[in-house]
């Protein structure tokens, strides 16, 4: 199947155990990638991804009540089968890592090192600056991390269970809140999948204005996080215009839906707000300003060696690693991992732009790729502003109408990564299973295993460099 | 280098936004207070299913009601019903009582009886430490641009603390997600006496649209006394200002 396609349950077949078990183990060997995995009674979904052909594939099997992991040999797989052996649907055993995913965690749930001169540091859940809140355990010794260890769960707000019966009137809302910075790319998301349920697509210029704004979306965040890595090591200058430019980027998102995260802007059939050349027009001047403007203050950051050597060699996540824990999004990329959606797995007209890749996988080819894509997005959203028309508003009070018994997968690149979106409707209609894994679940895995071996003192440039979304991960 | 430093500094001039802002501060389609036009031959009964949180319900008489500490300012009220419910571009939505945000013809906001004390406190100081409760982060983004250029907090004397031991208030973000209520709690005991709790956003003044959700529970106020409530989902940086304004006693 492909992305933003949705099939009839019926038409998945349901394979035997050990039939799936090689199904998948053979896939994933030849280099396919989990794209959601999960239990709706009384099936397991499987739904790989074939990134070279971009296609997906669904399968389906009875789940035995034990299931043998296949972390050891396949990483990505790790995250899914700890997420569903906490939610109780199946039974893991030989896990190399089994711990909760969203559950509280005690004391004995850490990996400890132990030793006379191992100290242990622990970070969060209160941030202090409003981060997500995520407790971070280091083992050290010295200034050397040893081992990194993430316990999220804190933001946890149930929403998969939320969203199940949908379409309803809290449903995009709980799209766009699942997580806050990324609205604009969960509910693409949420939208391709429902037109894929209802046969109801959206008109070509207000699936442009919806590009338009997923690329603004990019466009703040990414020059936001740059500004974050210059504020890391103290480089005031481009931190301060960057978090300004970055205002500068949302306030063109708001000019198009009135807040600043794009909340509003995506309706299942269309937009949620009505875009008109005027509209285009303010925002194609702003975003000329905005963009010259975070040109310069790149360009300070690109022209100090002693940013640049900082940045060098620091957080070095190698391609391999990056490639088996199955990330995604500019902290693969930045490791050599040519993943993008938007080029992989295009629905609709394919924007005009290279995959921006990095060698090293340190922390200057994170704030190279971005810089790419920045580039990128800024040109794109600069020809989308010249060739649409506008659109109007589909109402509020429209939900789309879905087909029962279908599964629905949409792909879509949000600035962290891929986001997915898997939704089985039922009999009558609504939504019966609704799975999300949002870039963040994948990657911060990635950011564990970067600071071994590293300085605890590079934490902060490290993370930000990740800027990873505990809400998106806790759902 | 430093040549280059000093040409984008020049270049960059002065960024800071005035306080009262001016109308262009505000995007064109901000949705601010809203307003109820007059009772009769509305079409109240519209709004009720399409609004997602409650900040819009009928009371057993049918008389419109609105709750700013629920409302999402999604704007659905006023496009199924154009003229019945109105955003206006008032910005001023921060509140020291709870029942101040709930109203039935117009939102009216009531000085702070502890005005005096507040100022005397912190007037020329306010240090703020945000606890995010599980809420989605943009609460807590728009706290952060407090500190950026354009809205520069500090001015007034409003810095961050990145300790609850440091600060003057604990703002509240989130609808206390189930596995945040016992940091939460922490955070406050934490805090120094004279201490201030402020409730930022939809979610942590009612629950927002995670009120039923059986792993929230229901908002800052369920769990420590909230001094100052700042509604919105997010709140407008300025909201938020103003809201922090009147915390510090410089205006009513």
């Amino acid at each position: 199947m492909k992305n933003g396609e949705s099939i009839p349950l019926n038409s998945i077949p349901v394979l035997g155990p050990a039939e799936f078990r090689e199904k998948m183990t053979g896939e994933l060997r030849r280099g396919a990638r989990i794209a959601s995995w999960f239990v709706s009674a009384p099936h397991m979904y499987l739904v790989l991804a074939y990134d070279g052909r971009g296609a997906l594939e669904a399968l389906a099997t009875a789940p035995e009540t034990v299931w043998n992991s296949v972390c050891a040999e396949f990483p990505q797989a790790g995250m899914f089968e700890r997420e569903m052996a906490e939610q109780g649907t199946i039974r893991v055993v030989d896990h190399p890592w089994l711990k909760p995913v969203r559950a509280p965690r005690d004391e004995k749930s850490f990996f400890r090192v132990d030793g006379s001169e191992v100290h242990e540091v622990g970070l969060g859940p209160v941030m202090g600056d409003g981060a997500a809140p995520v407790h971070y355990r280091f083992q050290c010794h010295g200034e050397k991390v040893l081992h990194l260890e993430a316990a999220l769960g804190y933001s946890h707000r149930g929403i998969e269970k939320l969203l199940l019966g949908a379409p309803h009137s809290r449903t995009l809302h709980y799209v766009e809140t699942l997580a806050g910075d990324c609205s604009a790319g969960h509910a693409a998301a949420y939208c391709l999948a429902m037109e894929a349920l209802s046969g109801e697509t959206a008109a070509p210029e207000a699936l442009k204005i919806r590009s338009l704004a997923l690329e603004l979306e990019r466009l703040a965040h990414h020059v936001g996080d740059i500004g974050e890595l210059c504020g890391a090591v103290s480089f005031t200058p481009p931190a301060a215009a960057c978090r300004r430019l970055m205002g500068d980027y949302m306030e063109m998102t708001a000019a198009l839906c009135g807040n600043h995260f794009g909340r509003g802007i995506f309706r299942p059939g269309g937009l949620g707000v009505a875009v008109d050349r005027e509209v285009l027009k303010r925002l194609f001047y702003r975003l000329e300003e905005a963009y010259s403007e975070t040109v310069d203050a790149l360009n300070l950051m690109r022209n100090s060696p002693s940013v640049m050597g900082r940045f060098e060699n620091c957080g070095v996540l190698p391609g391999a690693i990056a490639r088996q824990l199955g990330m995604v999004g500019p902290a693969a990329r930045a490791s050599g991992v040519s993943r993008d959606a938007r080029a992989q797995f295009p629905v609709g007209d394919v924007p005009n732009f290279g995959v921006a890749v990095g060698k090293n996988g340190d922390v200057y080819d994170r704030a190279k790729v971005r810089w790419l894509e920045i580039r990128d997005s800024g040109r794109i959203v600069s020809q989308l502003c010249g060739a649409i028309d506008g659109a109007g508003a589909v109402p509020v009070t429209k939900y789309p109408k879905l087909r029962p018994s279908e599964l629905a997968v949409a792909l879509v690149e949000g600035w962290r990564g891929e986001i997915s979106h898997t939704v089985l409707t039922g009999a009558d209609g609504l939504v019966k299973h609704y799975k999300i894994v949002d870039p963040s679940f994948r990657n911060w895995t990635g950011l564990e295993y970067l600071m071994r071996g590293g300085q605890i003192s590079d934490f902060p440039l490290c993370s930000r460099s990740f800027n990873l979304s505990g809400c998106g991960y806790d759902l | 280098m430093l040549l280059m430093l000093m040409k984008n500094r020049l270049l960059q001039g002065r960024q800071t936004k005035p306080f009262p802002p001016e109308p262009d501060d505000l995007p064109e389609r901000f949705r601010g207070v809203p307003e109820l036009a007059a009772a009769e031959g509305q079409c109240w009964e519209k709004i009720v299913p399409v609004c997602p949180a409650g900040g819009f319900s009928l009371s057993d008489g049918g008389a419109p009601r609105i709750d700013l500490g629920k409302c999402v300012y999604c704007g659905a009220c006023q496009s199924v019903c154009p003229g019945a419910v109105t955003h206006t571009r008032d910005y001023r939505l921060a509140a020291f009582e709870r029942e101040e945000l709930v109203f039935t013809t117009r939102f009216e906001r009531r000085s702070s009886p502890r005005r005096r004390e507040l100022r005397k406190l912190y007037r020329n100081s306010l240090r703020i430490c945000q606890v995010n409760t599980g809420g989605c982060g943009a609460c807590d983004s728009n706290i952060d641009m407090l500190s950026a250029p354009a809205w520069d907090m500090a001015r007034f004397g409003i810095r961050p603390a990145i300790s609850p031991k440091q600060a003057d208030v604990l703002l509240v973000s989130g609808p206390v997600a189930a596995n945040m209520a016992k940091p939460l709690l922490r955070a406050y005991e934490a805090m120094g006496e004279p201490k201030l709790v402020a409730a930022v956003g939809a979610c942590a003044i009612s629950g927002g649209i995670y009120r039923n959700s059986p792993e929230c529970r229901g908002g800052a106020g369920n769990f420590l006394p909230v001094d100052l409530f700042i509604p919105g989902c997010p709140p407008h940086p300025l909201t938020l200002l103003e809201g922090l304004l009147r915390l510090t006693g410089r205006i009513e």
